[in-house]
């Protein structure tokens, strides 16, 4: 930031020792320069602040204590955990597990749009509807749902298509359909929905009205204003939470031995460390693995957030010129001497 | 617009021409809006009363009063952004928001929200506060509306999009965000977001109320330009200096009711009621 900043000194320049504050300010004031486009930045050691030292050297105290334990505590057994770590049934949980957070998220999300929609239409039928699903999907523990999913082939035998009391049609054996793969998908996935239903809900609420109202005034049609301009716009304060979920959803995926899908990591690692009676390097295995899925999760929500943020982040202008508008105040934030934060948020 | 300009370019004269004499109109030209003993209510308030507003093709109309008088409204009923409590408001002769014909029990038929949005799409608006597509880049947004309403291809839109651009002096901003742009310039890409739907007529919801006083010059040259081309328009405004140089009538509102009505000269020169003067008083 402040390596290539020509403008008065940041702070943290302070290794130039300056002479008496008294002396240099009046030589400043005398040596003035004619031209007004020519100034001499200001030299300044950083003021002192002793509380980084204090906390640094306690921290580092506390890192060196963990590392300590980690070394030399045997129950760990990182021989095991770096047996067992890319072991072909550990990795091979991974990717179930990947899948089926994506599955499900993807599930969830679609459902939570819908839901979302149908909560702010004028029709009293659909508004009804999204009440019902989110009241019950949200109401019941996750576990119980996964369990109900996959009794589902015992409580649905089959699918029928055709006039209620009347003629089938069509039917489908749910035994064939519903593996408990798709079990465990649609039962995380219809959970998630119903929680980001709201979150969704309150993301197209936050879009300021005059954006309807100036797409109704061009002649577009609600479906049109929704897809078009209301839920691209949500979507930048929808994505931050939605990330959040994901996560979440990720260490839910260890509950789907529920209904039962036993190929998830949790699942994996366990079995391994039943069969060993070594329970901790294998918790350690899990442990690590979340930990790096949820880091390649977090760099995809960081793309999102830039994708969606297109048009609000004033920090990346798409071209400033010197002297325009947008330059100026581009060039004032990158500076970063001004606290310039028109919209308050936490940054990764 | 260079889209209609058959009767407007020659009717724009003849109603300038008509302004000094005595009428507020010029009689050879059609009737393009036709506002008829129109109220609007919000709950028990009561914003618009009795309010009637004829403007010719190619006519600049400019409602001025104090804020609260119901100008802004009466705009937005236009555009049927508001429903009108009673009244007809017809729009080359067709009634807004109901269908001609009314029911055998004496009742109106509403039009549907797809009848609706065709009649909003031949009606250009511009807001106080722009209310651009910030998502979109300046080209984007005049894109918008032809590709998904109009269904023009995004080559044609593109091409019409950045003359359009060009004719508000914005062709070298086309990739710029709303966010990237300042006030007046934002507010002429609003300008030309409404012009690429190729509108009947206009209408300006104080334009350049939200601009810092040195940006309004550009947007209201903007608006000059486009009343020399014979576009029918509707201007909320407090710029005085501009209804007197561009209208051909004004329009004095005060707590829902239109007060006076006429030319500027009539109305900013020789104001007859003393709501009027003391308005005036304070604006000048």
């Amino acid at each position: 930031m402040s390596s290539t900043d020509p403008h008065p000194a940041s702070p943290t320049g302070g290794d130039t020792p300056s002479g008496t504050p008294g002396a240099s300010r009046t030589t400043a004031a005398t040596a003035r320069p004619a031209d007004p486009e020519q100034f001499t930045p200001i030299r300044a050691k950083a003021a002192p602040r002793p509380g980084t030292w204090v906390s640094a050297v306690i921290v580092g105290l506390l890192v060196l204590a963990l590392v300590n334990f980690l070394v030399t505590n045997p129950v760990l057994e990182w021989g095991t955990v770096a047996t067992y770590i890319l072991d072909v049934k550990v990795v091979q949980g991974v990717g179930w597990t990947l899948l089926v957070t994506v599955l499900a998220m993807v599930l969830g999300t679609v459902v939570a749009l819908l839901a979302a929609v149908m909560r702010r239409s004028d029709n009293p039928v659909l508004r009804g509807v999204s009440w019902a699903y989110i009241f019950v999907f949200r109401g019941i523990p996750v576990y119980t749902q996964l369990v109900f999913w996959g009794l589902f082939t015992v409580i649905v035998p089959k699918l029928v298509v055709g006039v209620p009391f009347g003629p089938e049609l069509l039917s489908f054996s749910t035994r064939d359909l519903l593996t408990a793969f798709w079990a465990a998908v649609i039962g995380l996935g219809l959970n998630e929905g119903a929680y980001l239903a709201e979150i969704i809900r309150s993301g197209l609420n936050s879009v300021d009205r005059g954006q309807t109202e100036a797409s109704k005034a061009l002649g577009m049609g609600n479906g049109k204003i929704l897809r078009r301009i209301i839920v691209p716009q949500a979507m930048r304060v929808i994505v931050p939470p939605l990330g959040n979920e994901t996560i979440g959803m990720l260490k839910t995926t260890s509950l789907v031995l529920a209904v039962p899908f036993t190929l998830d990591l949790t699942f994996a690692t366990n079995g391994i460390a039943n069969k060993l009676f070594t329970p901790i390097p294998l918790l350690i295995v899990a442990a690590l693995w979340y930990l790096a899925i949820t880091s390649v999760l977090m760099v995809g929500q960081y793309f999102l957030e830039k994708h969606f943020g297109r048009g609000f982040d004033d920090r990346t202008p798409v071209a400033p010129r010197r002297g325009s508008r947008s330059g100026r105040q581009a060039a004032v934030t990158r500076s970063g001497t001004t606290p310039h934060d028109p919209l308050p948020e936490v940054e990764l | 617009m260079t889209s209609n300009p058959t009767p407007d370019g020659t009717a724009r004269s003849a109603a300038a021409d008509a302004t000094h004499s005595t009428d507020s109109t010029a009689p050879s030209s059609p009737v393009v809006i036709e506002v008829e003993g129109l109220h609007k209510t919000f709950g028990d308030l009561h914003v618009l009363k009795d309010c009637d507003l004829t403007v010719r093709s190619g006519e600049v109309a400019v409602l001025v009063g104090p804020s609260g008088s119901g100008k802004s409204t009466l705009l937005r009923c236009i555009n049927q952004l508001e429903e009108a409590t009673a009244g007809t408001i017809r729009i080359e002769g067709v009634t807004q928001g109901y269908a001609e014909q009314s029911l055998p029990d004496g009742r109106l038929q509403k039009l549907s929200a797809q009848q609706i949005a065709a009649q909003r799409a031949r009606i250009g608006m511009v807001f106080q506060r722009f209310h651009l597509f910030p998502h979109m880049t300046a080209l984007q947004n005049v894109m918008e509306a032809p590709v998904q309403v109009l269904r023009i291809s995004k080559a044609e839109s593109e091409a019409r999009a950045r003359t359009l651009l060009e004719r508000v002096g914005l062709a070298d901003r086309a990739d710029h965000y709303p966010s990237e742009l300042s006030g007046g310039q934002q507010q002429r890409v609003a300008i030309a977001r409404a012009l690429a739907m190729e509108p009947e007529l206009m209408l300006f919801d104080e334009p350049t109320s939200a601009l810092d006083p040195e940006l309004v010059a550009e947007v209201l040259a903007v608006l000059k330009d486009l009343a020399a081309d014979g576009m029918t328009m509707v201007v909320v405004s407090h710029e005085m200096g501009f209804a007197r140089e561009v209208a051909d009538q004004v329009a004095f509102m005060d707590e829902g009711r239109i007060i006076e009505r006429g030319t500027p000269e009539q109305l900013i020169d020789h104001p007859r009621s003393e709501r009027l003067q003391g308005f005036l008083a304070s604006v000048l």
